[in-house]
């Protein structure tokens, strides 16, 4: 009695010292990803002079909002910033779907679909090799879909990364739900829809949140693809706000565009603007990956 | 007759079986559709890499063969060893450190008592990773700085330094891993933590009453629990031991440091896009895809016979 | 509750997909049939309102007839906040270029319109900046990326629609223009800005032969321009005596540095300025160790450089006769690599020395634009090589800190003796024509029309400042080629000195002199004083010296500009890239200067550039007699 109650207090100490230790270094590892942030959160609300020479740090310098109502009037920036909207809910709702679809057929064993490994390494194989930039933009040319929202999506409709990760998550979901399931005459479809898809909620959310990441994040086949300025996704043009000009490229009469780039007030809350609707949707789905301790009352 | 009705039996017992699947197999067909059009279609473009590809004569036109001319040419080129090493030095870093390192960070965001402080930290490290390496060039050449960076003037307090991070052969690559690291682990913990969390709460139960401390508890049972999702992620890692990460090194490096920081992305960026060579490009694109399959297939076979997991 | 939420979300998400799927597969054609009926209801939206203005409207079409000449029906309608003006001033570009061309008798022979209207399909290459002027202009005229002013003109007068088939940063133009090609689908008339893929398409026959609509259709205004520079850039569009390209030449004289110090640095510290290598050392010393800033701190630096070494120390291998990014004629008369010679090897043992002592921040090998910027901007660096509109850098800081202040100076050199400067004909694309398209003299046309004298109206077409607060460069909203001449910049500076020596400088100026002196009498100060400093009168601004440097004989042509043949396309990226990877660890001391040398005429040797040199010595007995 008087021993347990000892190595219980004993524990509880070195627990305490875990934890403070514990905080502290995810204090420090938050620090270093928050600082950058702060740093141009200050930026964008600094006078330009205190910018360019650099005294910028944690905190804005000669205070003003110049750059964010700047923004607001900047047409190409919203209809950019709409086209990668658009792009990123249809593109992870055609994930989803495509995910789903492929993975559950797939989390199957071997007796219960013919030539499954088959299916996999057919699938497997396109993440390690691929034709290239110009086949693959003149396929998507002789489809009609070059500048079209199209071009951004169906090339990579089905993420094969994603889907391996959705696989072995299915995986982990007990045969027996899915055969007593079938017994009460349920088909693929809604086993997949009313047993899947609901016990693997952390699952769905990580790989939606991947989808979207990845569509949000995309400049390449804006870049390839989209042949009209309006229709250009966010980070495909951001990467031409940001991209640095080589003085030795100026010639002549673009000098007067030198003024006109150097501006990093403005470049900075572009860059917020644009983090900010994922950082603003990541804590929604968060709650499923705290939340997804589902599978643990089945299994046991 | 004992043999036949068999036979019946059989091709019914396998025809029942087909009608059974048959809407599995239904439901991969949009997969294979979409995979077949947009990835095994542009794959017959491969021939480029045995070609001097001239866009103007178009994909379809009366190219040039040059058999293996690409790939001699690569090897003639005077970078192309050194490069190949510091991908494969590099990447290895990498693909190692970003497995472990998101790994204990999820168990210990995992191990926070208090769930609001969970959640911010959790949303906070994650937020590198939406940052995009033209921008954190930017930032890290300027904190990193010997002169003027706030990193140098940190180390200045112990009387260390300055270092020049990026300008120098000694530290470039140990800077392109860490800054890649910490860009990516919030991201990486991600997964860990939804494996984390779908492990069974009764198994911990069952171990604290075997008188587990926490320590043991992790051993034993977190783990284990992730043992599917880390062989996981070590297998579809290995295919990428010959992508050291062309958006970093890019951002970041300078000739004074292609000894050390120039890899096979950034050769073939240098001498192929900038150059329009898309022939080279195309061979030492199919170089890698090479490589890395044979990488992969040997770690699905280590996989499956070590730890008896098949990956798909 | 909770599981339903889930699953219904995904539930309208799959449907949401199916559907759009469904209407993907076939909806292509469809898609792009309703963004047009998108934009025509904007246009007759535009058009409602624009009624209001129709006074203005009919004011135009009461000048419908100028110099005897018809012109077309517009299709565009100025909206916005001024169209009045807008219409005032195409009307006048308009009228005047008639005026012109009917006082040459050029109008009715070679720029003669169409009945039918004809649809010519083009590429317009953009950047932010562009887009950003023509967010201005949207405004005041309703202009817009895919519609403006030039495409108007080209209506009216030659019944001729231009129209972008698609649009492309301009960046990534090469980039996008070869994937076009490599589909095989190509717009009817294009900018090629590489002077190897305008040789390519010619090989493939994908472009008309140009010479005889060149001969036929080209002004002399056009003609002129070319024969200021010898022709020399319809020679680089030249393969087997056929003109493929008509190229826009620009300012060749950009390609030359000069040297920029700290004026008020060098009056604080009662300093000379220096004419050889030896005192600007001094000088590199004193603003290092003297504390020109006044912050009781030795915090700057001698030189600014980043890591394009080559751009930033151009000028001090000038003074040494070095030219290691050109090529350039040896004393026997035949044409050799820069970067191989005797000379480059003194500027990189003179930088790789001036790097030891400590002149030159260590981190300019990991420098872009930006952080030198901030250094200047941080009063880092007093001395910086650089290109005339180097000014522009510093200009803001300028206006709210009058005393700091640049100046120029002749470029100093080991002994004193004066700098020759190499530069190179300056070409920024070459306008072709779609071998599948009819009309091929309407390209020469269009340029031929834009490059007549459009007197005071030519500054508004060009650089629209009125609207814009900085002028925007117009020009770069069409594909269509109006070259300047390679001695452009200095052609400007000596009429402005005119202007300045002149009781009525208004009736001296002539083309880009009209927007200099505008420029150079501007309301903005800053502005003012950097226009002064690269265009004004006295000594210590660029173009007095690019001047003195003209007229002594100084300036000469690089040697080679010719297509690259195919062993260069092969290997000539990545002899330039190893040459400044290999000088840059010279300078910095990776590598002994003997070493490192020998090192880099090896790679030179190993990557074939002596047969490189072949080539370019049979192209230039071929080209230039």
């Amino acid at each position: 009695m008087e021993k347990t109650a000892h190595k219980s207090i004993r524990t509880s100490l070195s627990r305490k010292i875990f934890n403070i230790c514990n905080i502290t270094l995810m204090t420090l590892l938050t620090l270093s990803c928050l600082l950058p942030l702060v740093y141009v959160v200050a930026v964008s609300l600094s006078e330009k002079y205190y910018v360019q020479t650099g005294m910028v740090t944690f905190w804005p310098k000669g205070f003003t909002t110049a750059a964010y109502e700047y923004l607001l009037g900047k047409e190409p920036f919203w209809n950019a910033f709409f086209m990668t909207v658009k792009v990123t809910v249809l593109g992870t709702a055609v994930n989803l779907l495509m995910v789903m679809l492929t993975a559950y057929p797939l989390s199957k064993t071997n007796d219960r679909l013919t030539g499954r490994s088959i299916y996999a390494w057919y699938f497997f194989i396109t993440m390690l090799i691929g034709g290239g930039l110009i086949p693959t933009f003149v396929l998507v040319f002789q489809l009609g879909l070059r500048d079209t929202i199209w071009s951004l999506i169906l090339p990579d409709a089905l993420p094969i990364f994603n889907m391996v990760l959705m696989i072995n998550f299915f995986r982990e979901i007990p045969v027996e739900l899915e055969d007593s399931a079938r017994m009460d005459g349920a088909g693929p479809l809604r086993i997949l829809r009313s047993i899947y898809v609901p016990l693997s909620k952390p699952a769905v959310a990580t790989i939606a949140l991947f989808c979207m990441v990845g569509h949000w994040n995309a400049w390449f086949p804006g870049m390839i693809f989209i042949r009209t300025a309006e229709k250009r996704p966010l980070q495909t043009y951001l990467r031409s706000v940001i991209i640095q000009m080589d003085t030795s490229q100026f010639m002549g009469e673009d000098y007067g565009l030198l003024s006109m780039l150097a501006d990093s007030s403005l470049k900075c809350a572009q860059i917020l603007v644009a983090i900010l609707p994922i950082l603003c949707v990541y804590p929604f789905l968060q709650k499923y990956f705290v939340k997804g301790i589902v599978l643990g009352g089945v299994k046991g | 007759m004992g043999m036949k009705k068999g036979m019946n039996m059989s091709r019914k017992k396998k025809i029942s079986k087909l009608r059974r699947e048959l809407p599995l197999h239904l439901m991969l067909l949009p997969g294979i559709v979409v995979i077949f059009i947009f990835h095994y279609i542009p794959m017959a473009g491969l021939v480029i890499a045995f070609q001097r590809f001239q866009p103007a004569k178009g994909l379809f036109g009366d190219q040039q063969w040059v058999g293996l001319g690409n790939f001699e040419y690569l090897l003639s080129l005077p970078n192309t060893m050194s490069a190949l090493r510091n991908t494969v030095v590099i990447a290895l870093w990498k693909i190692a450190l970003s497995l472990v390192i998101p790994i204990c960070t999820a168990i210990l965001l995992n191990e926070l008592t208090n769930l609001r402080f969970k959640k911010t930290v959790q949303t906070v490290i994650y937020f590198p990773h939406f940052v995009s390496w033209i921008i954190l060039g930017s930032i890290l050449i300027e904190i990193l700085s010997p002169s003027s960076g706030i990193v140098n003037k940190f180390l200045g307090l112990f009387g260390a330094g300055p270092y020049f991070f990026l300008g120098d052969n000694r530290y470039f690559q140990g800077t392109l891993i860490v800054s890649d690291i910490w860009k990516n682990f919030g991201y990486g913990s991600v997964v860990y933590l939804a494996s984390i969390t779908a492990i069974d709460q009764n198994l911990y139960e069952a171990a604290a009453i075997d008188g587990a401390g926490r320590l043991r508890q992790t051993w034993h049972v977190t783990l284990p629990g992730m043992r599917g999702i880390i062989v996981l992620m070590m297998v579809l890692k290995m295919g990428d031991v010959l992508n050291a990460g062309f958006d970093q090194i890019y951002n970041l490096y300078s000739p004074v440091v292609y000894e050390t920081g120039d890899v096979l992305d950034t050769l073939i960026y240098r001498l192929g896009l900038g150059n329009a060579q898309y022939g080279p490009a195309a061979a030492a694109g199919l170089f890698k895809s090479l490589i890395s399959m044979v990488l992969i297939s040997v770690s699905y076979i280590l996989a499956d016979k070590l730890f008896d997991y098949k990956l798909f | 509750m909770k599981k339903t939420r889930l699953t219904s979300w995904l539930a309208i998400m799959l449907s949401a997909a199916l559907v759009l799927l469904t209407v993907g597969c076939g909806g292509n054609g469809s898609n792009s049939g309703g963004n047009t009926t998108a934009a025509g209801g904007t246009q007759n939206t535009e058009t409602t309102q624009v009624s209001a203005e129709a006074q203005s409207a009919e004011a135009v079409q009461e000048t419908e007839e100028i110099a005897g000449r018809k012109l077309y029906e517009r299709t565009f309608t100025a909206s916005g906040t001024d169209p009045d003006s807008y219409n005032q001033r195409i009307a006048e570009v308009i009228n005047n270029l008639f005026v012109f061309y009917s006082s040459t008798g050029e109008l009715d022979t070679k720029l003669t319109g169409y009945d039918e209207p004809i649809t010519v399909t083009s590429a317009l290459s953009y950047n932010a900046g562009m887009e950003d002027s023509m967010g201005y202009l949207a405004q005041a005229y309703g202009e817009s990326m895919t519609y403006n002013r030039y495409q108007d003109i080209f209506k009216q007068v030659f019944n001729v629609d231009f129209v972008y088939s698609w649009q492309a940063e301009s960046s990534d133009y090469d980039e996008t223009l070869r994937l076009e090609m490599a589909s095989g689908e190509l717009p009817d008339m294009f900018l090629v800005t590489n002077q190897s893929d305008l040789k390519a398409l010619a090989d493939a026959d994908l472009i008309w032969d140009l010479t005889d609509f060149y001969e036929e259709y080209a002004t002399d205004a056009l003609k002129q321009r070319y024969e200021v520079d010898d022709n020399v850039p319809l020679q680089m569009a030249t393969f087997d005596g056929k003109l493929y390209g008509l190229p826009s030449s620009y300012s060749a004289t950009d390609a030359v540095s000069y040297i920029w110090l700290r004026e008020d640095w060098m009056e604080k510290l009662n300093l000379e300025y220096p004419k050889t290598f030896e005192e600007l050392e001094g000088i590199m010393e004193a603003f290092m160790t003297q504390d020109p800033d006044g912050n009781g701190v030795d915090d700057t630096w001698g030189l600014g450089c980043t890591k394009n070494l080559e751009y930033y120390t151009r000028g001090i291998a000038a003074g040494f006769g070095a030219y290691p990014g050109y090529w350039v004629t040896d004393k026997d008369g035949s044409a050799v690599w820069g970067g191989t010679t005797e000379e480059t090897k003194q500027y990189l043992a003179f930088l790789a020395d001036l790097y030891k002592k400590g002149y030159i921040n260590p981190e300019f090998v990991s420098y872009n634009d930006p952080e030198v910027t901030e250094q200047l901007l941080n009063e880092k660096v007093g001395i910086m090589y650089g290109g005339h509109w180097f000014i522009s850098t510093v200009m803001e800081l300028h206006s709210t800190k009058p005393d700091y202040r640049w100046r120029c100076i002749p470029l100093p050199s080991p002994a004193g003796e004066k700098v020759k400067a190499v530069i190179a004909p300056s070409v920024g694309g070459y306008l072709c024509v779609n071998k599948n398209f009819e009309h091929p003299e309407i390209a020469i046309k269009l340029s031929s029309f834009l490059r007549g004298d459009i007197g005071s109206a030519a500054y508004w077409l060009h650089y629209c400042p009125d609207v814009n607060k900085g002028p925007a460069i117009m020009s770069s909203f069409t594909p269509i080629v109006i070259p300047g001449s390679g001695m452009n910049n200095l052609d400007t500076y000596w009429n402005l000195q005119e202007a300045y020596a002149s009781d009525d400088p208004e009736s001296v100026l002539k083309d880009e002199a009209v927007s200099a002196w505008g420029n150079l009498h501007s309301d903005a100060p800053n502005a003012r004083w950097a226009w002064e400093r690269m265009f004004g009168p006295g000594e210590g601004s660029p173009m007095s010296i690019l001047s003195e440097m003209y007229k002594s004989g100084n300036i000469f042509y690089t040697s080679f500009y010719g297509a690259p043949n195919q062993l260069m396309q092969d290997n000539w990226s990545t002899i330039t890239d190893q040459e400044w990877q290999i000088f840059t660890n010279i300078v910095i001391g990776n590598v002994s200067v003997d070493d490192g040398f020998q090192q880099w005429l090896d790679v030179f040797k190993s990557m074939k550039g002596d047969e490189i040199t072949t080539y370019v010595n049979e192209w230039r007995n071929e080209t230039i007699k």
